[in-house]
């Protein structure tokens, strides 16, 4: 008996994959959970298991082709009443392959959203509606018939605040053959990970009202500890001890004293959410080739020692494209480490839903007038580097984000670190 | 050749020297204006065409030199004798056969079709006799107030074959209108001669059928005319009734430039020529004695260079502006809107506030009167003029024979004589006998000469009574299509009674719907206020509120669309409903304004669907509402074919809230 095997729908809001690659050929035999392809989604790459056990009798699509979730792969000849599929996965599949054509009461379709699709037709004032409003219709979900987004399914989007909500971030992009930096004259299309960026950061700042306020921090204090455990350091845990482990745990008590940065702001919604944890956002640049917010979930439950492992491990698990979805959702504020690319003062666009991100500035040595406890004055030679916040004016004004600024910078020159570290 | 005299004898004979001169001025000046016409078409120097009447001068400045200054005249596009005659210039003339833009129709119709109210002249038109049954409604106006004016409706012999001719003189004569119905019998129409046009021997024959006097004169005799046309005048300025005057006369020319008339036989066209009507008038002053030959042709001289010296001066007058098209379509309120100071109320069925209204507007302004079929004693077949003909006598409620186009040109007669006519149409579906007077006179007049025509045309509509498919249409499409008309369509009674004083107050011709099937319609009966006042024609209105859906729609469905409404709230489908209420002018705004809010338009109408309302109001939408759009618009109307007698079949046609429903709900 011949069986479909279709594209999956890796996570609520994707759409379509793509075919990375053939794991089987025509021919092959299978088994039931064997993987049989890889596949790029909006959200994960991953191999695909099989459903079924049997020959592979055709492949329905080609490597490098991007299909719509639900869209028929492979067709296997064999066992249909394979008895190990999981429930969970025997009722994804019943979702994906339910053809939405013999669905003819129409009352069953609004009720369970029908998979999405790019292609369905879209009324003029659902097209203006989203352009006015900038809302991915990818996004929406259609309750007209055949899964036709409505007027009232858009419109109660926009109501929802649902166009603010954070989309995951993807995997990096695994198409190396996609120059990074093209020729000036050369065009290609977008990838993937590129248009999920460019979507997200244009999104929130039509979200939020992004205002950037920044502090110089006298970090001699961070760096005379770090001087000093350096070395061990590394050879205990094999990775350096940098600036990042301070400046996080500073803002996670920070964020402590001034919760109303650790929210989530919903105008649409009338909605100001306070968050119980502080999961906290690490971006992580891929090595030139994309950007992403690794999170630390209930990062105020950490050490410095063990914040600066999870920072460390969460960026290679990010570099290596080795991570799941929680690794890369659920922040609730975000740190982006420019220090790292020696900057002097930057203004990063926020993570939405979050309301702030610190952007963490290179530490240099500099001159600084340093005032002794006798009213005289000398120069120093200090480690000093700014502290910037972009923080979204909506949710609080600039008291609180210079008070809370100030706060990450107190702790950094007066805490004693030492504890953390022996 | 030997030239046929005439001497005169009756009321020709008190003429003095100088008005006898004026005659011959005005013959003398259609024929070398003609002459000059002629010649400049055929050199191609003059778009469109000439209607030579050369020939027939006698029987055009007779007519003119018979009537009093004030008499009105209703002819065609070979009477510029009788327009030259009535005081119209030459300058004038001359503007309109180059369209120019203040020739008196503004360069919207050419060569001799064209009219100067003012001066005595009805409009031309193509179809003829179309001006007749307007001198009709002039006749009668000036029965109604007494003003001593006479019509003279003139046509050829040909024009008095067709229904309109036949309904005019039977409606004047029933009536006894002073009116006189002169047919200028040139021998052929176009190039048919008598005996294919008419069965009697004489046009005037036909005068017994009517039961008015007649008389067949030589229309190339000035004088014989002039009497025969004063006499009539008289008679029927003295209450005497309308009279026939055949004028027997000869086309020199074809048809029109283009003709060159070789169906005329040598043999009549010498017989003719020795009765030439100048040549006879000439003849005549000379052997009086009152004028010489250098009179004659120091004239002519005259004549020609002030022609030419016209001609070349209208040619380079302004041409109308292109980019101004519609303009004039419609005649501008300049009255103020009736508001209604009173509170008194009452409660009245859809009839009851249409009766209440016509009787308000009667007691308010004479000017109002009725025309219609049964509506006097009788007081309609629906009794919409219940109590009227008891209060305002035979000359304000006037039942009029079968002759839909008759008294629908005559109301266009009465309003431009300063009436305000309502004409009831039994049933609505008889309108197509009244259409060539509505959308070739009433619909054109203002546009094309510049004068308001104020009148309503009332009457049934719909179907839904057993009454089948000569008694239930729904004309509201087959009427808006023509531009110069206004079209409007009552729900319910306040509505009723406030558009139709707002009609009977409207400068333009308006077709007013009633629906029968609302007429004594209980679960609309409603408190109608006492005293005039006036719903604004050209504004709909919302008259159900929501938010998913608008349907648009008026008259009989607004009820249909009211329960499908309520039936959808049911199931939390929430219908906003338009009832637009005038179809011309369209309450656009309202319509787009709704469709913005819902995002979905149904419209439902109960007239066919194929080229109507409901595609214009579709189209209408598609192009300046397309972006409020959530759904293909959706029409619900009858199937498109005639309304069916059998109670299963017309209420199969009938659009039904359950269609309506239906069709919603596979919207969504």
């Amino acid at each position: 008996m011949s069986q479909i095997v279709t594209m999956p729908q890796l996570g609520e809001t994707v759409t379509e994959g793509t075919i990375l690659r053939w794991l089987v050929q025509v021919g092959d035999e299978v088994k039931e959970d064997d993987p049989i392809l890889e596949i790029s989604t909006d959200k994960v790459d991953t191999e695909v298991p099989s459903p079924f056990t049997g020959q592979v009798t055709s492949l329905l699509v080609e490597e490098g082709e991007t299909v719509e979730v639900g869209a028929s792969l492979l067709e296997l000849d064999g066992d249909s009443s394979s008895s190990s599929v999981s429930d969970e996965a025997s009722k994804e599949l019943e979702t994906v392959s339910e053809p939405v054509e013999e669905v003819v009461e129409v009352e069953k379709v609004k009720s369970s959203p029908v998979p999405k699709s790019t292609n369905i037709k879209l009324s003029p004032v659902v097209r203006k509606l989203a352009s006015e409003n900038n809302v991915d219709l990818e996004q929406v979900t259609g309750t007209g018939s055949g899964g036709r987004i409505t007027r009232k399914d858009i419109e109660s989007f926009i109501t929802s605040g649902s166009k603010t909500v954070q989309k995951p971030k993807e995997v990096q992009e695994r198409q190396k053959d996609k120059a990074v930096q093209p020729a000036k004259t050369a065009s290609g299309e977008i990838s993937r990970l590129r248009r999920r960026i460019a979507e997200n950061m244009v999104m929130s700042k039509q979200t939020s009202a992004h205002v950037m306020t920044s502090v110089e921090v006298d970090y001699e204090n961070v760096e005379i500890l770090r001087s000093k455990h350096k070395k061990s350091f590394k050879e205990e845990n094999g990775f350096s001890l940098t600036y990042l482990p301070f400046i996080s745990l500073a803002t996670i008590y920070a964020l402590r004293e001034y919760p109303v940065v650790n929210s989530s702001f919903d105008l649409d919604k009338d909605i100001h959410s306070f968050h119980s944890n502080i999961n906290l956002g690490i971006a992580v640049d891929l090595n030139q080739d994309g950007l992403l917010v690794g999170t630390l979930r209930e990062a105020d439950s950490f050490s410095l020692k063990g914040l600066a492992r999870k920072i460390s491990d969460t960026s290679a698990k990010l570099r290596e494209g080795s991570y799941d979805l929680d690794d890369v959702s659920g922040s609730t504020f975000t740190i982006s480490n420019n220090g790292s690319f020696n900057s002097f003062l930057t203004s990063p666009i926020i993570n939405q839903p979050n309301v702030a991100i610190l952007s963490t500035e290179s530490v240099k040595k500099r001159p600084v007038v340093i005032e002794a406890q006798d009213g005289t004055d000398s120069i120093a030679i200090r480690h000093t580097g700014m502290l910037s916040l972009t923080w979204d004016h909506r949710a609080f004004d600039g008291s609180v984000a210079l008070l809370f600024l100030n706060s990450i910078r107190e702790k950094l020159e007066n805490s004693d670190w030492s504890q953390e570290l022996n | 050749m030997q030239i046929e005299k005439i001497t005169r004898q009756g009321y020709s004979a008190t003429l003095s020297k100088e008005v006898l001169w004026d005659i011959y001025k005005s013959m003398k000046t259609q024929r070398l204006l003609e002459d000059r016409l002629l010649k400049m078409y055929k050199g191609g120097q003059l778009s469109g065409a000439v209607y030579p009447g050369i020939g027939q001068e006698a029987c055009m400045a007779g007519i003119a030199a018979g009537m009093d200054s004030k008499d009105i005249f209703g002819g065609t596009h070979r009477d510029l004798g009788v327009q030259i005659k009535k005081g119209v210039t030459l300058k004038e003339i001359a503007l309109n056969f180059f369209g120019k833009n203040d020739g008196p129709s503004k360069g919207r119709d050419g060569n001799s079709h064209f009219g100067v109210v003012d001066k005595g002249t009805l409009m031309v038109v193509s179809p003829l006799p179309d001006s007749a049954p307007v001198a009709v409604g002039w006749a009668l106006a000036s029965q109604q107030s007494g003003s001593g004016v006479v019509a003279v409706a003139n046509c050829g012999e040909g024009a008095t074959a067709t229904g309109t001719w036949h309904e005019s003189v039977n409606m004047a004569a029933v009536l006894n209108l002073p009116i006189v119905f002169t047919v200028q019998n040139n021998q052929f129409a176009y190039s048919s001669p008598n005996d294919t046009e008419f069965g009697t021997p004489n046009v005037a024959d036909r005068a017994a059928g009517y039961g008015i006097p007649a008389k067949i004169i030589d229309g190339n005799d000035i004088y014989e005319v002039i009497d025969a046309i004063h006499d009539s005048c008289e008679q029927a300025r003295n209450g005497n009734g309308p009279s026939l005057i055949e004028l027997v006369t000869f086309r020199h020319y074809g048809h029109a430039g283009h003709d060159p008339a070789e169906y005329v036989n040598d043999e009549v066209r010498d017989f003719w020529m020795k009765r030439d009507p100048i040549a006879r008038f000439e003849n005549a002053l000379l052997e009086e004695g009152l004028f010489t030959t250098e009179h004659f042709v120091n004239l002519t001289d005259e004549l020609e260079a002030e022609i030419k010296e016209t001609l070349d001066w209208a040619k380079n007058q302004d041409d109308p502006d292109p980019n101004n098209e519609e303009a004039d379509i419609f005649a501008l309120r300049t009255t103020p809107k009736i508001e209604n100071s009173e509170d008194n109320k009452k409660t009245m069925n859809y009839i009851e506030a249409i009766t209440n209204g016509l009787d308000e507007l009667m007691e308010n302004d004479e000017n109002v009167f009725m025309m219609g079929e049964d509506i006097g004693v009788f007081e309609g077949a629906f009794k919409a003029t219940k109590g009227l003909f008891d209060k305002y006598g035979p000359f304000r409620v006037i039942d009029t024979s079968i002759s839909e186009g008759g008294f629908t040109g005559a109301a266009v007669g009465a309003a431009l004589a300063g009436k305000k006519p309502i004409v009831e149409l039994q049933f609505y579906d008889f309108v197509y006998p009244a259409l060539d007077q509505i959308t070739t006179e009433a619909a054109k007049y203002h546009w094309k000469a510049g004068k308001a025509v104020p009148m309503v045309v009332r009457g049934p509509t719909g179907a839904g009574t057993r009454s089948g498919p000569f008694h239930s249409i729904s004309p509201e499409s087959l009427l808006a299509h023509h531009p110069g008309i206004k079209v409007v369509a009552p729900s319910n009674p306040y509505d009723a009674k406030g558009l139709l004083v707002a009609a009977v107050n409207d400068p333009n011709p308006v077709m007013y719907l009633e629906h029968k099937k609302l007429y004594r319609k209980p679960d609309i009966k409603m408190d109608v206020p006492l005293g005039l006042y006036e719903v604004e024609i050209g504004k709909g209105k919302v008259v159900r509120e929501g938010s998913d859906i608008t349907i648009v729609t008026w008259s009989g469905m607004v009820s249909v669309a009211e329960q499908s409404a309520q039936e959808l709230e049911k199931e939390g489908i929430s219908v906003e409903i338009v009832d637009i209420r005038t179809i011309v002018p369209l309450d656009e705004e309202i319509i787009l304004k709704s469709v913005e809010k819902t995002s979905n338009l149904c419209i439902l109408q109960e007239d066919v669907p194929f080229s109507s309302v409901a595609s214009e109001i579709s189209s209408m939408v598609a192009e300046k509402g397309f972006w409020s759009l959530d759904n293909p618009i959706v029409k619900v109307t009858p199937p498109n074919t005639h309304i069916p007698f059998a109670p299963v079949l017309e209420d199969a046609f009938i659009p039904s809230a359950e269609k309506v429903i239906k069709a919603i709900k596979e919207l969504q």
